[in-house]
């Protein structure tokens, strides 16, 4: 996490000089010890979330491919006839086998991305979406992100 | 290789246009918030994607590149918790939710 932070500050900045430099170590480390005070940050959770980095990859490159394709739905609903008509939005509860907080955070953001359903809230062991039609509503059942999810928070 | 990379990148920013211009028909073509959002939010998120891709095909050195990537990161990271809050507050406050979706079940 400090080195992520430094090569942020570094790509902000765009040239490598001293002050540079200077400034940025000192701006991570008081932000580093803010972090382990209060975010709950530490080197073995680093380790944790690092060899997960493969797999949040393929999940990513996996919610860009179904983004897409619910896109294309979502462009054809909005230039039929009459989008009013043709929409049934519901709010369903979806139960989630997600453990920690992180692995849900990330599904519901995911749903969320994904056009055609939005988590309204985020409960202890589900997640309630509003959904605007069958089609978003299937795609929330069997979705292959979860599953996705499931193995990356193994172990953590 | 220039002629290329124009192609290529006129073809994602130009995408990514269309895309913003469904979802402002859409915004407008929608009655109700919990539908607006839908449009407005989501396929704005794909949109910027695509025009930050497009965007990084027309630069040249690396700087610009990885700013554009970052910024990317960010949108997609802010842009599902700000339309979260903004359905969470709808479904808190409304009183006649019925009326506008089924609900299975509220939280």
């Amino acid at each position: 996490m400090p080195i992520l932070l430094f090569l942020l500050w570094l790509v902000f900045n765009e040239r490598i000089t001293a002050d540079v430099i200077i400034t940025g170590v000192i701006a991570v480390l008081i932000l580093t010890w803010f972090l382990s005070r209060f975010g709950g940050w530490s080197l073995k959770r680093d380790g944790q979330f690092a060899a997960r980095i493969p797999a949040f990859i393929g999940f990513v490159i996996n919610l860009i491919i179904e983004m897409c394709i619910a896109n294309i739905h979502m462009i054809a609903l909005v230039l039929s006839d009459k989008p009013n008509e043709s929409i049934r939005p519901a709010i369903v509860k979806h139960k989630t086998p997600l453990k920690t907080s992180v692995g849900r955070v990330a599904l519901a953001n995911s749903i969320t991305l994904t056009p055609g359903t939005i988590t309204v809230d985020v409960g202890d062991n589900c997640v309630y979406v509003h959904a605007i039609d069958e089609r978003a509503r299937k795609s929330l059942e069997n979705s292959s992100l979860e599953n996705k999810l499931i193995n990356m928070e193994k172990g953590l | 290789m220039e002629l290329f990379k124009l192609i290529v990148g006129s073809v994602f920013i130009f995408t990514g246009l269309f895309i913003f211009g469904v979802a402002t028909i859409g915004l407008f073509r929608f009655r109700y918030v919990l539908n607006r959002i839908h449009v407005a939010a989501k396929c704005d998120s794909l949109a910027a994607l695509f025009v930050c891709v497009g965007l990084m095909f027309f630069s040249s050195s690396p700087g610009p590149i990885i700013k554009l990537a970052v910024i990317a990161c960010f949108i997609w990271l802010t842009n599902p918790v700000a339309s979260h809050l903004v359905s969470k507050i709808e479904v808190e406050t409304n009183e006649n939710l019925e009326d506008e979706c089924k609900v299975e079940e509220l939280p």
